[in-house]
């Protein structure tokens, strides 16, 4: 499909979201919205470059292993001239967005966004608490234009409370938040993770969706909120249950569980190659022999209850991977589903991009993006029978939708657009 | 006159016959913004109910904390599937139904006369949502899958320590985050369900919900498109283990992090630290006082944390623009003053677990929506009313199969 065609598929067909997003929480839910049809549009700033979502402006180029390791977000590990355009964390999530420029900290520029709001259903922002306010389009200026627009905001703390305005990266607010004492090695360190991230796109989408429901009964708009790290909690609420009933911090255990046994990560034949499985029950158990070759030190008749087999987890995990260390993890994982045990190779990126049963369900998409050539992207995360999604192009290069939206959507004539491309409005490189 | 507050998913009547977590979150979430969700059980519960947390680590299928959490505001009926009285009765349940959340193996609902497309025809603007771990199609689509499993698969390779075995996230987040996704999508089906009045499948595999991930895996995928180069294991991904900064003990036990000392974040951190070598270091070095003097940093920031109660020092630390965050872990979080403050733990009564905190909304519309209206169903505490109501069937009838033990 051509880059420029205009898509009308998925149950958002006709949606139109205004993305006042940085980083990736707020870029995922705009994604998770564009995938269902909704047409999603970027606004960013000449004036205002933007390091949490396009990286940093000028890219390490020496030759020491830290400037390397920081290429490898780039085509052919080169950030080339146009670094922003190039940039694996913005183009794996804005395919299927459109990118305009417009600097709203400006009266015409505000004016511009304000016609934009008007004809527009959403707007989603993942800025720090406040910041729209503070460029006088807070919720009740975006109403007073357009009183049936869904506003979602993704303040990491919420937008208010005695702490709403503190600030920090995501790493700051998975510890605030509780995870890292409980994720980890049991006997080392705590392991970090960047699941606040991953768990906010779908909530702000679903927050979207929810008040864009209600939208259709009421015929009025509504401000979501959605505090990141509340939103995250809700994904350990097993753990914070346990907290509350037994007055304890959960224990750290790694790759255990706390209701099956055993479960692990164990070595394979390979390197760095790796088998996850968890029996889950004592039939899965009585399988797991069969396909070790009934080891003699697992034939203890206390090991074929759970309680057995917990107190005997370390022995256990020996005999798996003395077996495990002599195959190949794919091999050794389609042996163990095959007697209906859940199990799976720890697949590395290269092992994702060429598994059978993505590529069988259609999930990577082959797009053309104008700076970077072409490349298999991840596609939706979610199939729908009727109105399916689509992957219709790469993700745009900075202001490359600037004609479409300014003449199409806002009808700017030529000569006020050349005078908004003079003033530093409309263009294609960062000032 | 009275204002009635109307929940946004109010009206709504889900039959949600999923079992285990990813299912039962997306289910949770509409049944939390007010949808009415009838949760089906087979004979025995959702084996979600054998998992714990336990009260006292006593495994009781009506105490399992991730039970608990999961199936708020849910009604429990039990039918026996596998009978074909069980299997009419749910489809009398399903023609009364806007929505339809399922995790069966694939073709499950065919064998018991309940194909989604069946569904469809019978119930044209039925939003049918199957959330497996695969998906419907596939080689793999019959494979089994656990927590670890679904992690293994999409991210696992970069967390934890290069050398050792990679390690999983905390709890069950995977298949939780699997369960929101689907939420989104039966949200999106159900928006077209009542504009255009067509409903539809909906087909969600943990295993692209885990791949499509923005906790990363999904840009890692494309970087190593562009650079044939892969991540690594690393416990310096998120919070790590900073050289300089990092967490420090505060006057009262507690802990603050500074995470790892951003470049624009120096200035702030050393005008708020106000230390006299420290601001000599600053005059000398500037912003490279972080990598010439790392030990004074680390000496200065312990000395700083150690005069203060922790959440004196993430507000003094904030209102200066410096980024210093209290640690907690899920024990502090019952008792974290800014959670405590918005009301986020929300207590309920249970028959048999008694009075317990509950994670309050995810998400907030106009400031409200989500309402904790009764803690987790007994099993089969619904079955008589909810199939008297629902399938038309009089006390008789109901007897007569709980007898025949279709329900129960």
């Amino acid at each position: 499909m051509s880059q420029t065609s205009k898509p009308g598929f998925g149950p958002l067909r006709g949606i139109r979201i205004v993305d006042l997003t940085i980083a990736l929480a707020g870029a995922f839910t705009t994604m998770l919205l564009a995938d269902m049809g909704a047409e999603v549009l970027k606004v960013e700033s000449l004036q205002h470059y933007p390091t949490a979502s396009k990286g940093p402006r000028n890219p390490p180029r020496g030759d020491d292993a830290a400037s390397r390791s920081a290429r490898r977000d780039y085509p052919d590990s080169d950030p080339g001239h146009d670094p922003w355009n190039r940039l694996s964390w913005f183009n794996a999530q804005a395919r299927n967005k459109r990118d305009l420029t417009m600097d709203i900290t400006r009266d015409r520029g505000r004016d511009l966004f304000l016609r934009l709001i008007e004809v527009s259903d959403g707007l989603v922002e993942n800025n720090a608490a406040g910041l729209l306010e503070k460029l006088d389009i807070g919720p009740d200026v975006l109403h007073a234009v357009n009183p049936r627009l869904v506003i979602v905001r993704m303040p990491p703390l919420g937008l208010w409370g005695p702490d709403s305005e503190a600030t920090g990266f995501g790493w700051h607010f998975e510890d605030f938040g509780g995870f890292l004492r409980v994720q980890g090695y049991p006997d080392g360190p705590e392991v970090g993770s960047i699941f606040m991230d991953g768990s906010s796109g779908p909530a702000g989408a679903s927050a979207f969706l929810m008040a864009l429901w209600q939208r259709s009964r009421t015929g009025k708009g509504a401000v979501c909120e959605m505090a990141q790290v509340e939103n995250m909690i809700c994904h350990i609420g097993d753990l914070t249950m346990d907290a509350a009933m037994n007055d304890r911090v959960p224990p750290r255990m790694g790759n255990r569980s706390p209701a099956h046994a055993p479960q692990g990560c164990y070595r394979c034949a390979g390197e760095d190659a790796w088998l996850a499985l968890t029996v889950c029950s004592d039939d899965d158990w009585r399988a797991l022999r069969t396909v070790l070759g009934d080891p003699p030190e697992l034939e203890d008749a206390a090991l074929d209850g759970l309680a057995g087999r917990r107190a005997g987890h370390d022995q256990i995990d020996r005999v798996i991977e003395e077996w495990s260390s002599r195959v190949a993890p794919h091999v050794a994982a389609e042996t163990l589903q095959a007697a209906g045990i859940p199990a799976s190779p720890v697949l590395n990126e290269r092992d994702a991009l060429s598994d059978p049963q993505l590529h069988a369900r259609g999930f990577f998409h082959l797009l053309e993006h104008p700076s970077c050539g072409t490349h298999f992207h991840a596609g939706a995360n979610f199939q729908m029978s009727r109105t399916p999604p689509e992957i219709w192009r790469a993700a745009p290069t900075l202001g490359q939708d600037n004609e479409y939206v300014y003449k199409e959507i806002l009808g700017v004539s030529d000569e006020e657009y050349d005078q908004l491309v003079a003033d530093g409005h409309i263009g294609t490189e960062y000032l | 006159m009275l204002s009635v507050m109307v929940q946004p998913m109010e009206g709504l009547l889900v039959i949600d016959l999923s079992e285990g977590i990813a299912g039962p979150n997306c289910s949770k979430l509409l049944a939390d913004f007010g949808a009415r969700v009838v949760k089906v059980e087979r004979p025995g519960g959702d084996p979600c109910r054998q998992m714990g947390p336990f009260p006292a680590d006593v495994p009781d299928s009506e105490s399992s904390g991730l039970s608990l959490h999961l199936n708020t505001n849910k009604e429990s009926v039990v039918v026996d599937l596998g009978t074909d009285e069980g299997a009419d009765l749910v489809g009398k349940l399903i023609a009364r139904a806007d929505v339809v959340i399922e995790s069966f193996r694939p073709g499950t609902l065919a064998l018991h006369g309940l194909d989604p497309l069946k569904l469809l025809a019978g119930n044209p603007d039925l939003v049918v949502t199957s959330i497996t771990p695969f998906g419907q199609t596939g080689p793999y689509r019959d494979w089994e899958m656990t927590e670890i499993v679904a992690f293994a698969m999409g991210g696992m390779n970069a967390s934890g320590i290069a050398g050792r075995e990679p390690v999983k996230l905390a709890g069950h987040v995977v298949l939780m985050q699997s369960g929101a996704t689907a939420c989104s999508a039966t949200l999106g089906a159900l928006f077209h369900a009542r504009i255009c009045g067509e409903g539809q499948q909906v087909d969600v595999a943990t295993f692209e919900t885990q791949n499509g991930s923005l906790d990363r895996r999904r840009y890692y995928l494309l970087s190593y498109e562009y650079s044939s180069t892969m991540a690594e294991r690393s416990v310096a991904v998120g919070a790590g283990r900073p050289s300089v900064g990092g967490r420090f003990e505060c006057a009262d036990g507690l802990t603050v992090t500074t995470g790892r000392i951003w470049p624009d974040h120096i200035a702030r951190m050393v005008s708020i630290l106000n230390d006299p070598d420290l601001n000599d270091g600053w005059r000398t070095y500037g912003p490279a006082v972080v990598g010439e003097c790392p030990e004074l940093i680390n000496e200065t920031l312990a000395r700083w944390a150690a005069a203060r109660p922790a959440r004196t020092a993430m507000r003094e630390a904030q209102a200066g623009g410096w980024p210093v965050v209290v640690v907690n872990d899920p024990l502090l979080l019952l008792s974290d003053d800014h959670l405590r403050a918005r009301g986020f733990w929300v207590t309920a009564q249970h028959p048999v677990a008694g009075e317990l905190p509950y994670c309050g909304p995810p998400w907030r519309i106009d400031g409200a929506g989500w309402v904790l209206r009764r803690a987790a169903p007994l099993l089969g505490q619904d079955t008589d009313a909810v199939v008297a109501e629902l399938a038309g069937l009089d006390a008789i009838r109901i007897s007569q199969l709980r007898a025949k033990g279709v329900l129960a």
